[in-house]
C-alpha cells in the first residue's frame, strides 16, 4: 500500500532540516495548518497529512477494525514516517491527535525526538475523581449533531469563498478542499474520539513533551491541560492568549512561536 | 390592508415600502425575520438583535459582552462548533448552514440553522463574526423524518437479508430444538434485541383447538397480552409492565426493560412465543418483519413437531420390535446389534427376528423395508408380523416367501423389501434359508472358515410373481446346508455393507473374511464389534442390522429316552461316557449323573405314568466351570402324594422326594410346567480340583 497516498501526504519546507509532523484533530485536515507550518518552512522539513477518511485521503482504506481505536491511527503515523524514512521527529498533534502522537511517540519512542500537544484531552467524558468536560449524553448529542449536518454537509463544508474578494490569503486551491469527510467515517472517527480514554498511556511517555493551552477551550479545559502536564513528566506547559479550540488558526503567531521557542529548548 | 382601502398604482405601493424601510434600518435590524448576532473573534458576544433574544429568551444584556455564541448551543452544537465550524471559519471566512439546536433561557432546544460569516479588516485581521439564525424547527422535523426514512430504508434492507437467510436455515432445521435456537439467536442478530427466549405452547396435538401460552402472573395484564399473542398479535411490554405481567420470561431475559412477544403461529395457532429484551423495531417495519418472522418460524416449528414425533413413534416403533424375548436354548447362541443411521433424521425399515418354531427349530430373519421414517417403520412391523405368523405354517422358507409376496401386495410400503430367512434344525444342524433380493448370510465355522451362502436367491418381496395368487405352490428357491457345531450363522443388513464407490461383491467378501478372522470372539458383543469395525464413527449413512446365531456353541449331550428304565441305564451309560470324555469327573460327575437319572425317573414315573412310553428329551451342555441339563416331557403333571415327613421344605412342584436330592446335587434347579414339564439345572464345576477352599459345588449337603 503507498501509505504517502493513503494519508495525503504533503512534505514542503527545508529538506535536509529536522522534519516536524503535524497531524491535524478532528473536523477537518491538514488544512487547519496553513497559518503555522511558514514559520517553520526556512528550517525544518514540514510533513502534513490526511487521517483516513478525511481530506484527501483514500476513503478506501478505511477499515473500521483497525480504526475501532486511535491505535490505528498511531500506527499510520508512524507509517508516514518511516515510508519517508524520518528520524529525531517532532510530532505536533491537535486535539484528538495529540494523543494519537502519545501513542505514536510510546510506540517507537526512537523515532519521535519531541512531542507538542495542541489543545491535548486523554479523555473528554467525566469519569470519576476526573473533569474531562462532558457527560456521555453530551456526547451522543454531538454524534446526533453529525447526523443532523448530514443533509447540510455539502453546504456546510463546502467552502464558499467564491466571490469573497476580502479573503484573498485563501487561494483557489482551497476551493472545496477544506475538511471533506465521510459522514459514516466521520460518524466512526467522532465516536471513537470522544469515547477514548487515554489517560494510563501519559506517564508512558518519555519524550520531551510541549503542551499548548488555550483560554476558554470548552473541548479540552484548563483542567484537562493540567492533568496532562502532571501526568507526563517533565512536560512544559504553555497557556497560550489564545482562546477556543484551534490556537494555530486564531493566534497563529502566538502558536508558531511557543513551539519554536520549545524547539530551541536544548 | 390599506392598499384595499384606497386602490393606488402598484408602482406606487412598492416605492412608498421602499421609503418606509429605508427609514427604519434600526427596525429591519431588530424584527428582521432572523437572528442576528455579531461576536467578537474570540467569540464574546457584541450585539444580539430583538428576534434572537425573543426566540432565545435571553434578554440582551445578558449576552452582550456576557457569553460566547458557542455557550447557546446544545453540548453537541459546541462540540460541533469548535471542532468544525470555528476552523473553517477561519480559513474561508464563511460557513453557511449548520444544523444544531440554540438551548433557549428556560431550557428549551430550537433547532436552528445557523449561517456565519467572518468580518476582517483590510489586512486580514479578523474584526467579528456576524452571525444569522434561521428558525429551522419545521425544516429540522422535515429533515428528521428524511433522516428516519433513510434509516429505516437502510435496516429495512439489512434486516430483509437477515430475515431471507433466518428463513433458510429455518427451511433446513430439522427438529424443534434447532428451530428454537435459530428463532433465539435471530433476535439479537436481525432485530438487535439484547436478548431473546423462545417459549413454546403446552405441547399441542396436531388438529387440536389451540391451548393458551403458558404466561402466569396477575391475571388482567398478563391474561390480555397473553390473549392477544394468541390472537397473533405483536404485543409491546413497557419495562415495569413486563416484569410485574410475565414474571417468569422476565427473568428468563437477561436485563432489564421493555419486552416484545412474538406470536410463533402457524395454521391460525399460536404454538409459541419469541420474547425479546430491549429495543427491537419498535416501528412498523420491525414489527412487519417480527411477524413476518413470527409466521416463519411457527410453520417451521411445525413442521418440527411433527417431524419429532414421526421419529419418535417411528423409534418407539422399532425399538419396541427390536428388544422383543429372542429364544433361549442350550443349543444355540444369539448375539444381536442394531444401529441407526448417523445423521439420525430419519428411522431405516430393518430388522431382525429369531423365534422358535418348535422346540428344535429356531427360525432367524434380517430384512429391509425400503424408505425411512414412519411409513417404513409402520410396514417394517406389518411384515415382521407377517412373517412370524406364516413361519408357523412350517412349510419352509421358499413358501414363506411365497405367502409374503402375496402379503405386500396388500400392504405396498412393505413392497421391495428384501429379507433373508432361515430356519436351523437344533438336532441336526441342517440349515434351510431363502433370500429375496437381500446380501448373502455368512457361516463361518468352529475353525474361522466364512462360507457365502449364495444359494436359495429370489427378488425382494412383491417383485415377482404377482399373480402368484393362483395357488400354483412354491416357486420361491430356497436352499439348504448343514452347519456343524460351534459354527455361527450371520444376517445383516445392506447398510453393514453398501459402500459408495466399492462394488458390493467387494464389501461383502471384506465382511466374509471379517467375521473369519474374529470368529473367536465372545458371542455376546460379537456383533456390535463388527458393527464398529465396519462403520466409521459407529455409524453410516444407512441403518444397519446384524443377527448372528452360533449353532452348538458348546459341548452337547443330547438323548431322547423313551420311557422304560432299559432307556435310563443306557441314558445313563451315555452320560457318563460324555462327561468323562469332557473330564467332569469325580463328584462333578457322580452328582450330574445322579441328579440326571433321578429327573428322568421322575418324569418317566410321574408325567407318563398314565400313558407309558412318553419321549424324555436330555440336553446337557458344557460351558467353563458349568454342567447345564434340561430334562423336558411332555407328559401331565400330576401332584405327588406328599409323604408326612420330607427332607426338604414345601415344594408346590415337587414330583416327589428326588426333588430335593436334585437340589442338594445342583448349584441351581428350576422347574416348569407348560405343555409337559421342563427341569433346568446347573452344576458349577470349575475348581473341584484344586481342592480350594470354598470351591465346594453350591448346594452339596456339608
Amino acid at each position: 500500500m503507498d501509505v504517502l497516498a493513503r494519508n495525503n501526504v504533503r512534505v514542503s519546507g527545508r529538506p535536509e532540516g529536522p522534519p516536524i509532523v503535524f497531524a491535524h484533530g478532528y473536523g477537518c485536515d491538514q488544512n487547519m495548518w496553513r497559518l503555522v507550518t511558514p514559520a517553520f518552512e526556512a528550517n525544518h522539513r514540514i510533513v502534513l497529512f490526511d487521517h483516513v477518511g478525511v481530506g484527501g485521503s483514500d476513503l478506501t482504506a478505511y477499515d473500521a477494525e483497525k480504526y475501532a481505536d486511535l491505535h490505528g491511527y498511531a500506527d499510520d503515523v508512524l507509517d508516514i514516517c518511516h515510508a519517508l524514512e524520518l528520524t529525531d521527529v517532532v510530532l505536533v498533534g491537535h486535539s484528538v491527535s495529540a494523543m494519537i502522537g502519545v501513542l505514536a511517540a510510546t510506540k517507537e519512542p526512537a523515532l519521535v525526538s519531541r512531542l507538542v500537544l495542541v489543545g491535548p484531552s486523554p479523555c473528554y467524558i467525566d469519569q470519576p475523581g476526573y473533569t474531562g468536560g462532558f457527560s456521555a449524553t453530551d456526547i451522543e448529542d454531538l454524534l446526533s449533531s453529525l447526523d443532523s449536518n448530514y443533509l447540510g454537509w455539502s453546504t456546510a463544508m463546502a467552502p464558499v469563498i467564491m466571490g469573497n474578494p476580502d479573503r484573498p490569503a485563501l487561494g483557489e486551491e482551497l476551493t472545496n478542499s477544506f475538511c471533506r469527510t465521510d459522514p459514516t467515517i466521520a460518524r466512526r472517527f467522532g465516536r471513537v474520539t470522544f469515547t477514548s480514554d487515554n489517560r494510563a498511556d501519559l506517564a508512558a511517555v518519555t519524550v520531551p513533551t510541549l503542551i499548548l493551552q488555550c483560554s476558554e477551550d470548552v473541548i479540552a479545559p484548563a483542567v484537562v491541560g493540567t492533568y496532562v502536564h502532571e501526568a507526563i513528566a517533565g512536560s512544559t506547559l504553555v497557556t497560550l492568549a489564545a482562546t477556543g479550540h484551534v490556537p494555530h488558526l486564531s493566534a497563529p503567531g502566538e502558536t508558531a512561536a511557543a513551539i519554536a521557542a520549545f524547539l530551541a529548548e536544548r | 390592508m390599506s392598499a384595499q382601502e384606497e386602490p393606488r398604482s402598484d408602482l406606487t405601493v412598492r416605492q412608498d415600502e421602499a421609503v418606509r424601510l429605508e427609514d427604519s434600518a434600526e427596525d429591519l435590524y431588530e424584527n428582521a425575520p432572523c437572528g442576528y448576532l455579531s461576536t467578537y473573534p474570540d467569540g464574546r458576544i457584541a450585539r444580539v438583535n430583538a428576534t434572537f433574544s425573543t426566540w432565545t429568551g435571553w434578554a440582551p444584556d445578558e449576552l452582550v459582552g456576557q457569553r460566547i455564541f458557542a455557550e447557546l448551543l446544545s453540548a453537541g452544537g459546541r462540540i460541533y462548533y469548535q471542532t468544525h465550524v470555528d476552523p473553517l471559519l477561519r480559513m474561508q471566512g464563511e460557513v453557511r448552514a449548520i444544523a444544531c439546536d440554540l438551548v433557549t433561557r428556560d431550557g428549551h432546544r430550537l433547532p436552528v440553522l445557523v449561517n456565519f460569516r467572518l468580518h476582517s479588516d483590510s489586512t486580514d485581521r479578523p474584526l467579528a463574526v456576524r452571525i444569522t439564525v434561521f428558525d429551522a424547527s419545521q425544516r429540522r422535523a422535515y429533515e428528521d423524518e428524511l433522516l428516519e426514512a433513510r434509516r429505516r430504508a437502510e435496516l429495512a434492507v439489512t434486516r430483509l437479508g437477515a430475515v431471507e437467510a433466518v428463513v433458510a436455515d429455518l427451511a433446513a432445521a430439522p427438529g424443534m430444538a434447532e428451530v428454537t435456537e435459530i428463532v433465539q439467536r435471530c433476535a439479537t442478530t436481525v432485530f438487535g434485541a439484547v436478548a431473546g427466549v423462545v417459549r413454546l405452547a403446552p405441547t399441542v396435538p396436531a388438529g387440536a383447538p389451540a391451548r393458551p401460552v403458558d404466561v402466569s402472573g396477575p391475571r388482567d395484564t398478563a391474561g390480555s397480552a397473553a390473549a392477544r399473542v394468541r390472537a397473533g398479535e405483536v404485543v409491546r411490554l413497557i419495562g415495569a409492565d413486563a416484569a410485574a405481567a410475565l414474571p417468569d420470561l422476565d427473568a428468563a431475559l437477561p436485563g432489564q426493560g421493555d419486552v416484545t412477544l412474538v406470536p410463533l403461529r402457524a395454521l391460525e395457532r399460536t404454538l409459541g412465543v419469541l420474547a425479546l429484551r430491549g429495543p427491537p423495531a419498535s416501528d412498523e417495519d420491525g414489527t412487519r418483519l417480527l411477524q413476518t418472522l413470527g409466521r416463519q418460524a411457527g410453520q417451521a416449528l411445525e413442521r418440527a413437531r411433527l417431524s419429532d414425533e414421526q421419529r419418535q413413534v417411528a423409534t418407539t416403533l422399532q425399538h419396541s420390535m427390536l428388544t422383543t424375548e429372542l429364544p433361549d436354548d442350550p443349543r444355540l447362541g444369539l448375539s444381536t446389534c442394531y444401529r441407526p443411521a448417523g445423521d439420525l433424521l430419519q428411522v431405516g425399515g430393518d430388522w431382525y427376528d429369531a423365534f422358535l418354531l418348535d422346540p428344535d427349530t429356531v427360525a432367524v430373519v434380517v430384512g429391509d423395508v425400503v424408505g425411512r421414517g414412519l411409513h417404513a417403520a409402520a410396514a417394517m412391523g406389518q411384515l415382521r408380523s407377517a412373517l412370524r405368523a406364516l413361519a408357523t405354517l412350517g412349510d419352509g422358507p421358499g413358501a414363506l416367501l411365497d405367502r409374503l409376496d402375496r402379503f405386500v401386495d396388500g400392504v405396498p410400503a412393505a413392497s421391495m423389501a428384501t429379507l433373508v430367512y432361515a430356519e436351523l434344525d437344533l438336532r441336526t444342524g441342517e440349515l434351510r434359508y431363502a433370500c429375496a433380493g437381500h446380501p448373502p448370510p455368512v457361516v463361518v465355522d468352529v475353525a474361522g472358515r466364512p462360507t457365502l451362502l449364495w444359494d436359495g436367491r429370489s427378488a425382494p418381496l412383491g417383485a415377482m410373481f404377482r399373480s402368484a395368487s393362483d395357488g400354483a405352490g412354491a416357486t420361491r428357491p430356497e436352499a439348504t446346508t448343514t452347519l456343524h457345531p460351534g459354527s455361527r450363522l450371520t444376517l445383516y443388513s445392506d447398510g453393514l455393507v453398501e459402500q459408495r464407490d466399492r462394488p458390493l461383491d467387494e464389501t461383502i467378501a471384506e465382511l466374509a473374511e471379517l467375521l473369519g478372522t474374529r470368529a473367536q470372539e465372545p458371542l455376546e458383543s460379537w456383533t456390535a464389534a463388527i458393527a464398529d469395525h465396519v462403520l466409521v464413527d459407529g455409524a453410516g449413512d444407512d441403518d444397519v442390522c446384524l443377527l448372528t446365531i452360533a449353532f452348538a456353541p458348546d459341548p452337547t449331550f443330547a438323548v431322547t429316552v423313551r420311557g422304560s428304565r432299559a432307556s435310563v441305564s443306557g441314558m445313563r451309560a451315555d452320560l457318563s461316557h460324555w462327561l468323562q470324555t469332557h473330564d467332569i469327573i469325580g463328584e462333578d460327575h457322580d452328582a450330574v449323573l445322579l441328579a440326571c437319572s433321578e429327573v428322568v425317573s421322575n418324569s418317566i414315573e410321574h408325567g407318563y405314568a398314565d400313558r407309558g412310553d412318553g419321549p424324555v428329551e436330555v440336553l446337557a451342555t458344557l460351558q467353563p466351570d458349568v454342567v447345564r441339563v434340561r430334562v423336558r416331557d411332555h407328559g401331565r403333571w400330576r401332584p405327588a402324594t406328599r409323604p408326612a415327613t420330607g427332607p426338604a421344605g414345601p415344594e408346590p412342584s415337587d414330583r416327589g422326594r428326588g426333588l430335593a436330592l436334585v437340589r442338594a446335587l445342583m448349584s441351581e434347579v428350576s422347574v416348569e410346567h407348560e405343555v409337559g414339564t421342563v427341569v433346568t439345572m446347573h452344576r458349577r464345576t470349575g475348581c473341584r480340583a484344586a481342592g480350594l477352599p470354598g470351591c465346594r459345588a453350591d448346594g452339596l449337603p456339608g
